[in-house]
């Protein structure tokens, strides 16, 4: 039997489990809840969820934390990844973040569809009101950020 | 003896991670090989004495169903056990994937402990 978790500690245990798994990365609540990530140092990668219900979920973090990933998992040099290395971790990274946060949130065993993850390009889209923010970082303070956009998915919460 | 395992993923970084955790799991793997998408691990099996296939589902030109349905119809490949790694936990596309012979399956993210688990009685 699957314990339902409300929505927020859905999605905080679907991160900290994957971060940790994948990438050996341990994170926490940001001291901070209304830091924002400066644009100029901000990538980020998006992925609809398209059943049981629409909405999307989106992964935030620094370009330096993600150059630390990549290098930690291809086991190389930050001087040495490529653009298309760490744009792949993230998209792995949002993709199972999503796959287990619906995992916790949905009933047991009820399906869901998810689609695939895409790597945000230019300025990030302004939320949506009643979009829920879940602000984190790692041991080292760098920040990671992830939202769930829609009303549809945000009312599993209820 | 050592092992050879197939990694089959369509994602580079995914393969790393599965082969770390693989390494990390205590399985004494000679070999770790890898494979883009199912057409490339036909490939990879025809080619190569394979002893355990780890395979993701949602691949391009030849997903994981349609890789264990071309294994199962090759009698020089078809007993060779394949586990599944998906994110979706459906019970219907497992159950699919076990009726094509897929002998069990990890959902990510997993641990190299949850590898073991599975992988060890198959080999």
């Amino acid at each position: 039997m699957i314990e339902h978790k409300p929505l927020y500690q859905a999605m905080k245990q679907a991160a900290s489990n994957t971060l940790e798994n994948m990438v050996f990365l341990e994170v926490m609540e940001h001291y901070d809840q209304s830091y924002e990530i400066p644009p100029e140092d901000l990538t980020w990668a998006s992925l609809l969820i398209q059943d049981p219900v629409q909405g999307e979920i989106r992964l935030a973090m620094t370009n330096e934390l993600l150059k630390k990933l990549t290098a930690a998992v291809f086991s190389l040099d930050e001087e040495e990844i490529t653009q298309a290395q760490m744009d792949d971790i993230l998209q792995e990274l949002l993709n199972t973040i999503a796959g287990l946060f619906m995992t916790n949130l949905l009933a047991d065993n009820q399906t869901f569809q998810l689609g695939l993850p895409e790597h945000g390009e230019g300025e990030f889209p302004e939320l949506e009101p009643g979009s829920v923010a879940w602000k984190l970082m790692t041991a080292d303070e760098d920040p990671l950020q992830i939202f769930a956009i829609g009303a549809p998915l945000v009312a599993l919460n209820d | 003896m050592g092992k050879t395992v197939l990694i089959v993923d369509d994602s580079n970084t995914m393969r790393k991670i599965v082969s770390r955790a693989l390494r990390q799991a205590g399985i004494d793997f000679d070999e770790i090989l890898e494979a883009g998408d199912g057409q490339e691990a036909l490939a990879v099996l025809g080619a190569n004495k394979v002893d355990v296939v780890l395979s993701d589902i949602n691949m391009p030109n030849m997903s994981g169903l349609e890789f264990l349905k071309a294994k199962a119809e090759d009698p020089a490949i078809k007993d060779i056990p394949v586990v599944m790694i998906s994110t979706e936990t459906g019970a219907d596309i497992i159950n699919e994937a076990k009726s094509y012979g897929a002998k069990g399956s990890v959902k990510k993210p997993f641990t190299p402990d949850l590898i073991n688990e599975t992988l060890g009685p198959l080999l």
